[in-house]
């Protein structure tokens, strides 16, 4: 590992699972291009969900914990899935930019290519934790996400003062700030899921 | 800097109206009870997460009955938590920004200790099953007139100690804490005006909808102005004191606070969507408070924006971290909860788990948070003493991060699979799944919870501990030598 190459890649996932410090310091002695984070990690790492959530929507079907499952076509848990892929990356963007946003704020010496590697690198416990997908239970789903999440917030306290090149104690708040920022993100996103299928509903 | 600003720094130990002059008895006392209700309302609060996963855990105890128990941990951690911690956190600044003694100390006495019989008169009451039926409201006649003189006790300690201030500006702490005490005097008074029946027993004057509609300008104006307003004025005077920094921008605190106390009084009929009152008066509490979201946003940026240069006291003081996060959990709860008053998200979130999580994300990360980031400032400040462990804090700070996470994340969930269930129809119309299929359904959410709750508790038993052993500790005097008069001239 310690050869490695500090531009992100697939191959440092083992490395952020097992060794999150060594990882954030590899990566932190290289400026990450943007492209490449997207290329390299984040397109791939993100195809898990959308993946998951197809197969366990077409085989097994959607439970809530209420009825029989509710079962999918391949064409439409295939439209389910696309859509899901393009969120998520809006998502990863949207984290991204806001990272650049504060930046100045927190006396960040990283550039914008550091700031989407540090979201991809964030985000890599709850892709990998989506193989729950597979089996689309939204209990097992919801019990799977949470140490995932809480796993990404250690990462992300962990890990952003050295990807972002900044000092620890502004990384503690900056940290801080996107954390709020995400819950926020989640907030939103279930008012949204709430309005539209109060609209679906409707119909 | 403006003077008022500058109000804010202590003035010299040992001079006239110096620290030494200043009287801390009754905070001090009032710390130890916020603490001791923490861990009483807190662990009330699991015992009824335990009792969602295992029902027979009221061992057929009247008292320890759900209805009962549920209002034992609304009131302890509001009214004994919360309230303790407001009125030590309002005597300890209100000396320190006014510059004097604080007025009348004997009935600031009379105050603390009247505040927790009462709250332990209140709890005992409602495990008694001696209740209003009025949620947050719930303690009976007499108890209501008790907490009145006390409020109005607490309310001439404060305004008599800010009448006799040595500045002529009137710190914005001062500002949010005096809020507190009008407000909630009006709030209590109005909503619980009735006529005995019995000793415990009253009819309110209020008659069907407008009684619903008093009740929820109380509920949430008590919300908004006793667990919003006044925390707001401990992280006012806490924060930047902490941080060793001014306010950032002292006029954007005092234009949000009226923004907030015009705006927050208008919010509550949200409460009430889809019920028989008239639908204007719904659609006026839903654009109220998204309006609510420019002074909470404007506090919120000026609490971020104060710890900017402040960096290198965070590697060391837990106080601060408490601080911070609790402006990031303050930042989604002042946003869910605009959210959840739309009333095309309400009709969903409204009677489903959602509204729990919404209110612990509140309780748990901005009051609790905020609340023990003040307790790690003021305890060894006041016993002289070192904390005794910055470790032990910091592991607090984990379980506590951990345990309102897990809490929120799996009411999140639980009031989804509600929501969705509830407004679910068959092909006849009729609703679809039964209140048993539901609870099945969000049987693991429960679990989820009281895992969250058990990681929270276990902190505040942490945190009790290490405030304890500080206490106990050596005085600082004894573990530091006085410096010699060279030593002070440098």
């Amino acid at each position: 590992m310690r050869c490695m190459d500090g531009k992100l890649s697939l191959m440092h996932v083992p490395l952020v699972l097992f060794r999150p410090a060594e990882a954030f310091a590899v990566l932190g002695r290289q400026d990450q291009d943007t492209r490449g984070v997207f290329t390299r990690y984040a397109i791939w790492l993100g195809l898990i969900p959308p993946c998951c959530a197809w197969a366990g929507m077409s085989f097994f079907g959607w439970r809530m914990g209420l009825e029989e499952p509710l079962p999918f076509s391949a064409g439409k848990s295939f439209l389910v899935a696309c859509s899901y892929y393009l969120a998520m990356l809006a998502c990863f963007v949207a984290a991204a930019r806001m990272l650049i946003w504060m930046r100045p704020t927190y006396g960040s010496k990283g550039g914008n290519g550091d700031c989407y590697a540090l979201v991809a690198v964030v985000g890599t416990p709850m892709m990998l934790g989506s193989v729950f997908h597979l089996y689309p239970s939204v209990a097992l789903n919801v019990v799977a996400f949470v140490p995932c999440f809480m796993w990404s917030v250690w990462l992300l306290y962990l890990g952003i003062d050295k990807v972002l090149k900044t000092s620890a104690e502004r990384g503690m708040l900056m940290a801080s700030a996107t954390l709020g920022f995400i819950l926020i993100a989640l907030a939103t996103f279930l008012a949204v899921m709430s309005i539209v299928w109060g609209i679906g509903h409707a119909v | 800097m403006s003077g008022a600003q500058a109000s804010i720094a202590e003035p010299p130990p040992g001079g006239n109206g110096g620290a030494a002059s200043f009287d801390d008895s009754s905070t001090l006392f009032l710390v130890g009870c916020t603490i001791l209700w923490a861990l009483f309302g807190m662990a009330a609060g699991v015992w009824l997460a335990a009792e969602m996963v295992w029902p027979a855990l009221n061992l057929e105890l009247p008292w320890l009955t759900f209805g009962r128990l549920r209002t034992v941990h609304t009131n302890a951690v509001i009214f004994g938590f919360g309230g303790s911690a407001l009125i030590a956190t309002s005597f300890y600044s209100v000396q320190r920004t006014c510059h004097c003694r604080l007025f009348a100390p004997k009935l600031a006495w009379t105050v603390a200790v009247g505040w927790q019989v009462g709250m332990a008169l209140v709890v005992l009451s409602l495990f008694a099953g001696l209740n209003s039926a009025k949620e947050y409201a719930e303690m009976i006649w007499p108890l209501d007139i008790v907490v009145t003189i006390l409020w109005l006790s607490y309310a001439a300690v404060f305004f008599g100690t800010v009448v006799k201030r040595r500045i002529r500006p009137i710190y914005i702490s001062n500002w949010f804490y005096g809020a507190l005490i009008i407000v909630v005097a009006m709030l209590h008074v109005v909503n619980n005006l009735a006529l005995p029946s019995s000793w415990h027993h009253a009819y309110t004057i209020y008659a069907g909808a407008n009684d619903a509609v008093v009740q929820w300008w109380y509920g949430h104006n008590a919300v908004g102005f006793f667990l919003t307003g006044g925390f707001l004025g401990m992280l006012y005077y806490f924060l930047p004191k902490q941080a060793n920094q001014p306010i950032w921008s002292y006029r954007l605190s005092i234009i949000a606070f009226w923004a907030f106390v015009y705006t927050y009084i208008w919010a509550g009929p949200h409460h009430l969507h889809y019920n028989a009152i008239p639908e204007w008066v719904q659609s006026l509490g839903m654009v109220m408070s998204l309006i609510l979201l420019a002074p909470s946003w404007a506090t919120l940026v000026n609490g971020v924006m104060t710890m900017s240069g402040a960096w290198e006291k965070l590697r060391t003081d837990p106080s601060l971290k408490f601080l911070v996060l609790s402006l990031a959990f303050y930042s989604l709860a002042t946003f869910e909860g605009p959210l959840m008053a739309i009333r095309s998200v309400n009709i969903f979130s409204h009677f489903t788990e959602w509204t729990i999580g919404h209110v612990h994300s509140g309780a748990l990360g901005w009051n609790a948070f905020v609340t023990f980031g003040a307790l790690y400032y003021l305890v060894p400040k006041l016993v002289e003493r070192e904390l005794y462990s910055k470790k032990l804090a910091n592991i607090h700070f984990l379980l506590a991060i951990a345990g309102v996470l897990l809490y929120m994340i799996a009411m999140w969930g639980a009031g989804i699979t509600q929501g969705v269930a509830s407004l679910s129809l068959d092909p006849a119309g009729e609703v679809k799944f039964s209140f048993v299929d539901i609870m099945q359904a969000v049987a693991p959410y429960y679990a989820m919870r009281l895992v969250g709750g058990l990681l929270f508790l276990a902190g505040a038993v942490t945190m009790a501990w290490n405030l304890l052993q500080t206490v106990q500790g050596a005085p600082l005097a004894r573990k530091y030598p006085a410096p010699v008069p060279a030593q002070v001239a440098c």
